[in-house]
């Protein structure tokens, strides 16, 4: 399993991967939207991508929108993980085709229970097909 | 002062067994900040001494006490998944086939900070089967603290992050302040009332489903069967029954029989029992 | 509409839950002397919030505490020294979760900015060159926060305030980090992974 992590800040990108390599996935970064829509083009096509909203370039709601944009990218699973904390912020990002939303600060344990809800937690390694 | 490993390890051996919750090591701190204020009450100087007191001498009370202490912000919403979505999927349509009154009722016997009922008030609010339909949710606890939090219906951001589907934290709940709020209906779908599992249940009428998940395992044998005895009294002749993930009737009651339901399992009163 | 009090009870609420799942601590007041102005050398991260409400909420504490506090976050072990651009980065993103959660807890359409992190001591520092946007700091240093929290970081203290536009000035006797000596960093200049 792959993921794209997407945060302007170094720390949190760190700790996002963290999480993400111990229960199996591959990390790429980056390090605004932009940054995300060329690593996405260059391809390995990632199977989870955690989003932060405020950035520098492009923000992480525009990232959304753009790649719900792309139909190569409609199976890409969208997670924003991000401060921006109020009711109508999380609406926003998940009409616009934000499947998960984790509000920072957050538990390495919700962020794996929101994997869980995606059915993105991979299996144990050795009964990982290919 | 620093919690000891050896007190670490006991805390999170016991909060692992009596709630299925399990604290990482790096959670020292959260038993130490936690754990403070009962050792204080307990007239220990330091949570060292407090655990060993724990550790000497069994006290359920007590235990109960640090498991609930430990377990704030640890509790997640749609608690081991699986029987939410066996209720949305089967058990909730199963039991509207079956009542014309369009009315059912849930007992959450053991409910803590209010996250099972509430998410078994979502689960209702959100099976098809149960548009229109009246479900009463009765959720009890023996702590009147956690009754009061759970009643008052707000919850901490590191709260609402766990294990709550972002479309679902949206449909429920509203911003109040540094807090989340659950909705009026919601709020209107759950009764709160203090009730302690070993006494004689006070008059509550019949019920369709009952989760008794966790709670069990704070007690001996005889009182396990004497209490799954009065559930069974309790639950109407095709009601459903949830434990916790781990826990069976297994030997404790055999009036039970164990039926799958979606990737879950739950109990059912035998034929010959009803 | 109610209206949200931007108190130190809300603020409290917000670092306290920082604290403990960003930094895995205790957010434990401080019980010391009320730290008077910024000490000097200081690290200081903020960020803004305008629309419905505008303002600051900004983080200093001594940069032996950033570095601590950075290892916190980043769960780095004893043996690995963070260099300062995590160390700044780190706080920045603390103070960045402080203020979305504020945000979040107010009234209104109010929109975060990206955070600005300075390190800034008057002397080994003075001959680098001022950045306007800390600069702009600097002259907020004389409101009175509208709220402020003094935390117990392993014995130093973490000064958390929240800074409304409209908040009277004080008049004198409060000191003010150096504007001539700081450097300063925003996440534009450090993007690359």
């Amino acid at each position: 399993m792959r993921a794209l992590v997407v945060d302007d800040s170094r720390a949190m990108r760190r700790i996002v991967a963290r999480i993400l390599t111990g229960i199996g996935y591959d990390v790429v970064e980056a390090g605004d939207g932009q940054q995300a829509l060329d690593v996405l083009a260059r391809g390995p096509k990632p199977h989870l991508a955690c989003i932060d909203w405020n950035m520098p370039v492009m923000d992480g709601l525009s990232l959304v929108v753009r790649v719900r944009e792309n139909p190569q990218w409609r199976d890409i699973t969208l997670m924003m993980v991000t401060t921006e904390s109020e009711h109508s912020q999380i609406v926003r990002a998940l009409a616009a085709g934000a499947h998960e939303y984790l509000i920072k600060p957050f538990t390495s344990d919700s962020l794996r229970e929101k994997l869980d809800l995606l059915g993105l937690v991979p299996a144990p390694t050795g009964e990982v097909a290919s | 002062m620093t919690i000891a490993p050896e007190a670490f390890t006991f805390v999170r051996d016991l909060v692992r067994r009596e709630s299925a919750i399990v604290l990482d090591t790096g959670k020292e701190y959260l038993v130490e900040s936690r754990l403070t204020p009962l050792a204080r009450q307990a007239g220990q100087v330091d949570v060292n001494a407090f655990v060993s007191a724990l550790r000497s001498r069994y006290n359920p009370v007590l235990t109960r006490q640090v498991v609930e202490a430990l377990t704030t912000n640890e509790t997640s919403w749609f608690r081991d998944g699986d029987p939410f979505a066996a209720l949305r999927s089967d058990l909730f349509p199963a039991l509207a086939r079956n009542r014309p009154s369009r009315q059912l009722r849930v007992w959450c016997a053991a409910c803590s900070s209010g996250q099972e009922p509430y998410s078994v008030a979502m689960t209702a609010l959100d099976t098809p089967a149960l548009t229109g339909w009246k479900v009463e949710i009765v959720a009890t606890d023996l702590n009147e603290e956690v009754l009061a939090r759970a009643r008052a219906g707000t919850y901490s951001q590191l709260e609402v992050n766990r294990g709550l589907p972002a479309t679902t934290l949206v449909r429920h709940f509203t911003r109040d302040g540094a807090h989340w709020r659950i909705t009026p209906a919601l709020a209107a779908a759950v009764t709160f009332r203090p009730l302690n599992l070993v006494r004689p249940f006070p008059a509550m009428g019949t019920f369709d489903v009952v989760l008794l998940r966790n709670v069990l395992i704070y007690f001996d044998l005889p009182t396990k069967r004497d209490i799954l005895r009065r559930v069974r009294q309790v639950l109407s002749p095709d009601g459903y029954l949830f434990l916790g993930a781990a826990e069976m009737t297994m030997g404790v009651d055999d009036s039970w029989e164990r039926v799958p339901a979606g990737r879950s399992s739950v109990y059912q009163v035998r034929g010959d029992a009803r | 509409m109610t209206t949200v009090a931007l108190d130190d009870e809300l603020v409290g609420a917000v670092v306290e839950q920082v604290w403990e799942s960003l930094l895995g601590a205790v957010a434990r007041p401080w019980a010391g002397p009320q730290p008077a102005g910024a000490t000097v050398p200081t690290v200081r991260a903020q960020v803004r919030l305008s629309g419905d409400w505008n303002g600051l909420v900004r983080l200093t504490c001594d940069p032996a505490t950033a570095e601590t506090l950075a290892a916190a976050m980043l769960m780095s072990g004893p043996d690995e020294a963070l260099p300062e651009e995590d160390v700044l980065d780190a706080v920045g993103e603390v103070v960045n979760v402080v203020g979305g959660n504020v945000k979040g807890a107010l009234v209104g359409r109010t929109s975060l900015g990206l955070p600005q992190v300075a390190l800034a001591a008057r002397a080994a520092l003075a001959a680098l060159p001022a950045l306007p946007a800390v600069a702009d700091d600097a002259a907020r240093s004389l409101a009175v926060p509208t709220s402020r929290c003094v935390l117990d970081w392993h014995g130093a203290p973490v000064v958390v305030e929240v800074l409304g536009d409209d908040a009277p000035d004080v008049p004198d006797g409060r000191q003010q980090p150096d504007s001539s000596s700081q450097q300063a960093k925003t996440r534009q200049e450090k993007r690359k992974p």
